[in-house]
């Protein structure tokens, strides 16, 4: 599915949701994420693990800190349908919604990837409530941006 | 500055050429139409070769180059622009025929210019003047009536197609000179973002919208061959033929799109760079020598062959790299507008330091369908570590009491903390194989590789035969199914190898993880996983085991346990293990549907029943002990607004001083929780069901649900009716025996020493030394007491208390209080400098060796200023050491 709302965003007379603004806390201190870190878990995964199962929740939040993961779907064939890089924030969607995962996502490489569930997000922003909210409202932007490229697509498509 | 996105649109790109220079440039392009229109229309034999034969070749190199150059100076655009430049362009929005089918009529347009030169302009310079000034009327006629370029230059022009076709990936960018406002007059808007208008046109949902647009970069190798290779019309060839000509070549090239479309795994928008880039090569290959010729017959100078070849490959070369670097800019453009496409991690390079940071940390793997495989960045317990990845692991009481976590160690048994003595006593009444171990006990030191599923125990592993046992015991009945009475039944049978054991219990469950319930409220598996051992345990064991049945009466003069359905069960030696029961403190209407305590699984399953029958949302907790807060927890969890109503002035005033206290409400505050101090609920209102919880004070909350969680009694009814000595509870000695030698006494039930501890592990160890006097001649063992430890299991809480946890005069106390972390630590240490107690809160990883030190007393006289500096990691070297004497007492 392509949008390509944003790179026509005459009112605003800027790009609203290419790629460069779906940059995740792009604002928050080294400091700030250090304390997020204290309650990530650490994952390695080997060529070939499955990282996400679909059909399965798993309502946590994956922050690649490297090596490449590939979306795969089971269509017809299985196909990858995305690549994801280093530095990619991965979940979102089953984290804040608790709904199953749609695709399967395999490691292609090696990767570590830092991973907070829903319930230790909750320890953080109990300890944090300042970060909590900014986490929770750039979770929201993202999403937003998302939801209004497909809100566009759906507008154009009539 | 920010940098530039990959594609900026007009208004982002920096101008480097001002404005004037641009309304000078349309003047002299504009005239120069003018002036070429004369010189067309006067002298035919120099307009002609110079238009057809230099300025018009010229323009397609400009549009693969510097297609935004030409947007700005193009003479129609000047035209077009005019009547908005000056005011009086009536500045409509175009009909919506004419939005959806001007890309058509500009590329039919097209199509009929060039074979129209065929046989037409190409031979008369009247006609190329009347079409230059058609032309340059039509396009200041649509600015007249139409907003922004939706008149002509991004709608009808017939050269938009060519343009639009190679403008996507431009060798020098130059912006947008015209559109002062943007007016987003026109979708895709070539002149707004024209590096991405290509690719979102391919990529449009419209299929009609995007196959004009593959039509055209179909046909247009077709239509260069044809155009320079069939005959103009004249002597010999008709104009019909000419048409017919240039169809068929049309054809033959859209059918290769197509073909190409079908067979080659390319995407739409690199098979159509592709025909692009085919079509400007045969543009030149040919053109060129047009090109010549029109020199020759300008100046009659002859252009050299190597000129023409040069020309011809140095045009190929720029395609080819126009090619290559178009797909490139589809790749980024398919990234940055997939809908899949993640977010960006902010702190990159915090996240690799991090993950830098824990290269050399052990890793933990689980087995399983999905490997996982974790770093363990500090010593925790397996068990923390399996809950944060979420694995399917149960948790009870996290101290290796309750046999809630087997997991067999594959791996690197030899890297985990050692198994102390609660653990083996679970171990051993678990039965698994020797390579199992309680995962909230087993902290990680190094790599180590576990199965969630324990394994069976091998014959090897199974203990021998004890020395001695009372052979004259023939019956033993305990009486209670919870951890008492069946780690007393277990400790029977390991001692008497063939007596009689029955097992009595009132609920309808095997033995279960009690401390687990509050996941019955708000979790969807049940009672799955929630039972201790597996169902075959008793037959294993050869024990008898009634469920779902009372004992209603004790007959101890014929040694006989009567059941409430009537049948007798004669005993040698009964064990009481009954338990207690939820006190509740005289709250008036109390009962009142909505009202709730909880102790068993029937109690939380009926809360979350009663939740979803009748959609709750407000939720009262009275009792802000351990119990009360983990069950506020799941009501939370359930989606509850919950409130906790404590009588002290303080959370757990029995497990926390002041200042932990303070640290544990600001953070059950922040998960939600919200905590009423001094408040004792008196009385409950509404009918027919629950509404509101008055307190002492005259307040009233209303709510759907009270949970009563004050405390818990012993269940001494069936011992007092037997004439057992009672007092709050079963009174026992120090080999757990009541008043009657032939009944012990253990657990929730038994009062040893003044005390009625109501905590699992001193529970497990009391119905161990019961269990073992029951059927001992000698070797008989004696309780000494229990410190009572206690774990609140909430989550994010690591919250251990033990002991006494406020210096009387005369004894000193070492705190650790960080308020930036939010973690505290507290020891107590007697007149004599023993440690006699201690808060934990934050610091999971000091658990086990402050858990030891209190329950040795240990000596940390000269110490303390050691402690005082923080260091308390030497408390866990002397402590290991010391927990494996321990064990072997």
């Amino acid at each position: 599915v392509v949008a390509s709302a944003g790179f026509f965003d005459y009112a605003q007379g800027q790009t609203a949701s290419s790629g460069e603004d779906l940059i995740f806390l792009g604002d928050w201190s080294e400091a700030d994420w250090e304390r997020l870190f204290e309650y990530t878990q650490t994952h390695r995964f080997a060529p070939g693990d499955r990282v996400i199962t679909a059909g399965a929740t798993d309502r946590a939040l994956y922050l690649v800190a490297s090596g490449q993961l590939e979306v795969v779907a089971e269509r017809r064939r299985r196909e990858k349908v995305a690549t994801i890089d280093e530095g990619s924030v991965v979940g979102e969607q089953a984290f804040l919604d608790g709904q199953a995962a749609s695709f399967d996502v395999v490691a292609a490489t090696a990767v570590e990837s830092l991973r907070l569930s829903l319930t230790d997000f909750e320890t953080f922003s109990a300890r944090h409530p300042d970060l909590g909210r900014s986490f929770l409202r750039d979770l929201g932007r993202i999403l937003s941006l998302r939801l209004r490229a497909t809100t566009e697509q759906l507008l154009r498509r009539r | 500055m920010q940098p530039l996105p990959v594609f900026p649109n007009y208004t982002q790109l920096p101008t480097r050429v001002p404005m004037r220079a641009w309304y000078v440039a349309r003047v002299v392009t504009v005239t120069g139409v003018l002036g070429m229109a004369v010189l067309l229309a006067v002298r035919p034999e120099i307009g002609l070769p110079v238009f057809w034969g230099l300025v018009v070749p010229s323009l397609p190199l400009v549009w693969l180059t510097a297609p935004g150059l030409w947007r700005n100076i193009c003479p129609l655009a000047a035209a077009n622009q005019t009547p908005r430049v000056f005011g009086f362009s009536r500045a409509a929005t175009p009909p919506a025929w004419l939005s959806r089918y001007a890309f058509v009529i500009g590329f039919v347009l097209f199509v009929l210019l060039v074979t129209g030169r065929k046989w037409l302009f190409d031979d008369s310079g009247m006609a190329t003047a009347v079409l230059l000034l058609t032309v340059l009327a039509a396009a200041a006629f649509g600015g007249y009536l139409f907003k922004g370029k939706s008149g002509w230059c991004s709608s009808v022009c017939p050269l938009l197609p060519v343009q639009r076709l190679y403008g996507q990936t431009p060798f020098a960018t130059v912006p947008n000179a015209h559109c002062r406002p943007c007016v987003g007059c026109t979708r895709n808007c070539y002149d707004f973002n024209p590096a991405v208008a290509q690719f979102a046109d391919l990529a449009d949902d419209d299929p009609d919208y995007v196959g004009y647009r593959r039509l055209f970069a179909g046909i247009l190798p077709g239509l260069v061959v044809a155009f320079f290779t069939i005959p103009d019309a004249g002597p010999g060839t008709s104009v019909g033929e000419v048409y017919g000509l240039t169809a068929i070549h049309l054809l033959i090239s859209l059918g290769a799109y197509y073909a190409l479309d079908a067979f080659a795994p390319l995407t739409k928008a690199r098979i159509t760079a592709l025909f692009g880039a085919v079509a400007i090569s045969l543009f030149y290959w040919y053109g060129l020598v047009r090109v010549r010729e029109a020199v020759d017959a300008l100046t009659g100078v002859l252009v050299p062959d190597v000129v023409v070849w040069l020309g011809r490959g140095g045009v190929i070369a720029l395609a080819v790299v126009w090619l290559v670097r178009t797909g490139r800019r589809e790749d980024v453009y398919d990234a940055q507008t997939s809908t899949l496409q993640p977010a960006r991690v902010g702190g990159m390079e915090a996240l690799k330091r991090h993950a830098a940071s824990s290269s050399d940390k052990p890793e933990v793997t689980f087995d399983g369908p999905d490997v996982r495989r974790v770093v363990a960045d500090s010593p925790r317990p397996l068990l923390d570590i399996a809950e944060q990845i979420g694995l399917p692991l149960e948790s009870g009481c996290r101290m290796g009491v309750c046999g809630a976590d087997p997991v067999a160690i594959l791996v690197g048994a030899e890297n985990l903390s050692e198994v102390g003595t609660d653990e083996r006593g679970t171990l051993d009444r678990l039965g698994y194989a020797s390579n199992t171990r309680m995962a909230c006990m087993a902290r990680v030191l190094g790599p180590v590789s576990v199965s969630l599923e324990p394994q069976e125990e091998s014959p090897e592993d199974a203990g021998g035969l004890p020395d001695s046992f009372d052979e004259s015991v023939r019956s033993v009945v305990v009486v209670g199914n919870g951890i008492a009475g069946v780690t007393a039944a277990d400790h029977v049978r390991r001692r008497h190898p063939d007596c009689e054991i029955h097992v009595i219990g009132r609920e309808v469950h095997h033995l279960y993880n009690r401390m687990a319930i509050s996941r019955l409220i708000y979790g969807r598996s049940a009672m799955r996983g929630l039972y201790l051992q597996p169902e075959e345990w008793y037959d294993k064991k050869r024990i008898t085991c009634w469920l779902n049945t009372r004992a209603s009466r004790v007959d101890r003069e014929r040694r006989v346990v009567v059941l409430a359905t009537g049948e007798e069960l004669s005993y040698d030696r009964l064990i009481l293990g009954t338990g207690g029961y939820s006190w509740v403190p005289p709250i008036g209407s109390f009962g009142t549907p909505g009202t709730f305590v909880l102790r068993e699984a029937h109690d939380a399953a009926s809360i979350r029943g009663y939740a979803q029958e009748h959609g709750t949302t407000r939720a009262v907790v009275a009792g802000g002990g351990l119990l009360g807060l983990e069950a506020a927890y799941a009501l939370l969890k359930l989606g509850m607004h919950v409130t906790v109503l404590e009588v002290a002035a303080r959370l757990l005033p029995r497990q926390l001083d002041e200042r932990g206290s303070t640290l544990l409400r600001e953070y059950l505050e922040g998960l939600g929780l919200h905590v009423v101090t001094d408040a004792t609920a008196t009385r409950v209102s509404g009918a027919p069901r629950l509404q509101a919880v008055h307190l002492a004070d005259g307040r009233e909350l209303p709510t759907d649900l009270l949970l009563v969680a004050a405390g818990v009694r012993s269940n001494v009814e069936l011992a007092r009716d037997a004439g057992l000595e009672v007092d709050r509870g079963v009174v026992v000695d120090d080999e757990m025996r009541t008043s009657d030698p032939a009944i012990f006494a253990a657990g929730d039930v038994a009062q040893h020493n003044q005390q009625v501890y109501g905590l699992w592990p001193p529970a497990v160890d009391q119905a161990r030394i019961a269990g073992v006097n029951a059927v001992s001649v000698d070797g008989r063992i004696r309780y000494q007491g229990s410190t009572p430890v206690t774990m609140l299991k909430v989550v994010g809480v690591d919250l251990l208390s033990l002991g006494r946890f406020d210096a009387a005069d005369g004894e000193t106390e070492v705190v650790l209080d960080d308020p930036e972390t939010e973690r505290y630590a507290k020891l107590v240490m007697d007149a004599h400098g023993r440690v006699v107690g201690g808060i934990l809160l934050g610091h999971p990883e000091l658990a086990p060796a402050v858990t030891a030190a209190v329950r040795e007393a240990r000596d940390v006289s000269g110490e303390v200023e050691r402690l005082r500096e923080g260091d308390w990691a030497f408390l866990n070297d002397v402590t290991a050491a010391q927990s494996r004497d321990m064990e072997t007492i």
